[in-house]
């Protein structure tokens, strides 16, 4: 089992610089430090739950995604 | 085998800030310039006296040798070295080492930046980790968010002791008249501000201003002649952990641990001897991080260490008294700004903020996602 070391959820707004009505906020995201059970330490993102519900050191499970066409190494909770 | 730092060999004769805040039609060397001639002069010195020019720029990447011909000068010695916003730390160690071996005699030290007028944002001039990039980290908030939620995580530091931070932080700079953000801010306005990177909103970041400063370094003998309160150079110090955040190897411990033990030994003083802390805030973690590491309280209790007003006006510990990066001003690079504010109390030039008898401090910097950090001991100039 792999553990999320730390974990943080971006809440991003595009364009801050414009008047906040005319823009939507960008849909929250979470940037996770996952410890391999290795031992080496990657940031990844953890998939399949919602971003503010990361909670470090909750085991979770690595999978391989395709994003914007390039594999991409996510982490989903364990099962 | 290591020399020993030249405990009080190099005194600083000469420090100013200029342009902090907005100061559209500026170029960044053109508020450094104003800075350093304002630091010169207090020591009746001019730019054709600097034989050391230590400068780095916020996007020239050969800004040192860009300022020595702006300047008009030729110096026996450019450091352009890039650390982050640690890197005037490091300049005052090497100069220290530099000025002691009779290498140079006159060390300029300075900064400018127009991010916030030229470009509207923390200007980044870093290569993207391609490991990171993926996952859209926000950097540098969002390496500094991942160590505020383990520090949370591992000690039970709450939002609010961040919060302690940043309401200190701009206490203080309501005291400083030449501070960026002054305005009221209260614990409610604090926790009620718009999340940005879980667990910070907008008054954990530190500001993005315009802003320069600049000191001048000479031998302590050359010191004692040129101006009547030279602030002696005691110790400095500088340690590196990791680049990216993912490779730090403790997310809740700074490598200011190594750098500040190697200063305060050189220095030979302790802690508790400190008058004035100066703890290079990007963040309001940053500063929890740097009184642990550097030894003002056990690691894990620097939430404590700031609640209920510790390190604001009148708190235990005079912390950030300029404002810091988080209400003063924060011109991409913050470190020299620490330094400058150190020599300012030990000459007793601070007027309302002004810390009573102060006569020893600490001007820490950091660099990158709390990758670099380089730590300074200032005494007053009875000391010397």
């Amino acid at each position: 089992l792999l553990k999320a070391a730390s974990c943080s959820s971006a809440a991003r707004r595009a364009a801050r610089h414009f008047s906040r009505r005319a823009c939507d906020p960008e849909p929250d995201y979470n940037i996770v430090l996952i410890d391999l059970d290795e031992g080496p330490r990657l940031m990844s993102r953890v998939d399949g739950i919602a971003p503010g519900a990361v909670t470090i050191g909750m085991p979770v499970q690595a999978k391989i995604i395709t994003e914007n066409e390039a594999p991409t190494l996510i982490f989903e909770p364990a099962a | 085998m290591s020399a020993p730092f030249p405990r009080a060999a190099a005194a600083i004769v000469g420090a100013s800030t200029f342009g902090m805040g907005k100061m559209p039609g500026w170029e960044a060397s053109e508020l450094a310039a104003v800075a350093s001639r304002d630091a010169l002069g207090q020591a009746g010195l001019i730019f054709d006296d600097v034989d050391g020019l230590f400068f780095c720029h916020g996007t020239d990447t050969l800004g040192g040798i860009s300022f020595a011909q702006y300047l008009g000068i030729n110096p026996k010695i450019i450091d352009n070295n890039r650390t982050g916003g640690s890197a005037f730390q490091t300049y005052v160690e090497l100069a220290a080492y530099l000025i002691d071996a009779g290498v140079i005699e006159t060390a300029l030290i300075a900064y400018g930046s127009n991010q916030a007028s030229a470009a509207g944002k923390l200007v980044n001039t870093v290569l993207p980790n391609p490991h990171e990039a993926p996952y859209r980290a926000m950097n540098p908030f969002s390496g500094y968010a991942l160590a505020a939620s383990r520090h949370m995580y591992e000690f039970g530091t709450t939002k609010a002791q961040l919060g302690e931070v940043a309401l200190a932080a701009r206490k203080w700079a309501q005291l400083n008249p030449a501070a960026f953000a002054r305005d009221p801010l209260t614990m409610d306005d604090y926790l009620a501000a718009r999340m940005i990177n879980d667990p910070f909103g907008k008054y954990d970041a530190c500001l993005v201003t315009d802003g320069a400063a600049a000191i001048v370094m000479t031998s302590r003998e050359r010191a004692l002649d040129l101006v009547k309160a030279p602030v002696p150079v005691l110790g400095a110090a500088q340690a590196t952990s990791h680049r990216d955040i993912a490779s730090m190897p403790d997310l809740t411990v700074t490598a200011a641990r190594e750098s500040g033990a190697a200063a305060f030994a050189a220095a030979g003083i302790t802690p508790v001897e400190i008058d004035v802390a100066m703890l290079y805030d990007a963040f309001t973690i940053n500063t929890i991080l740097f009184l642990e590491d550097l030894g003002f309280c056990p690691k894990g209790e620097g939430g404590a260490f700031v609640a209920n007003g510790g390190i604001a006006p009148g708190g235990r510990l005079a912390v950030n008294t300029n404002g810091g990066g988080l209400s003063c001003c924060h011109p991409g690079m913050y470190g020299l700004f620490t330094l400058v504010e150190a020599v300012e109390q030990l000459q007793d030039k601070c007027g309302a903020r002004q810390v009573p008898d102060a006569r020893l401090a600490v001007a820490h910097g950091n660099g990158g996602v709390l990758s670099s950090q380089a730590t300074v001991i200032l005494g007053h100039h009875s000391t010397i």
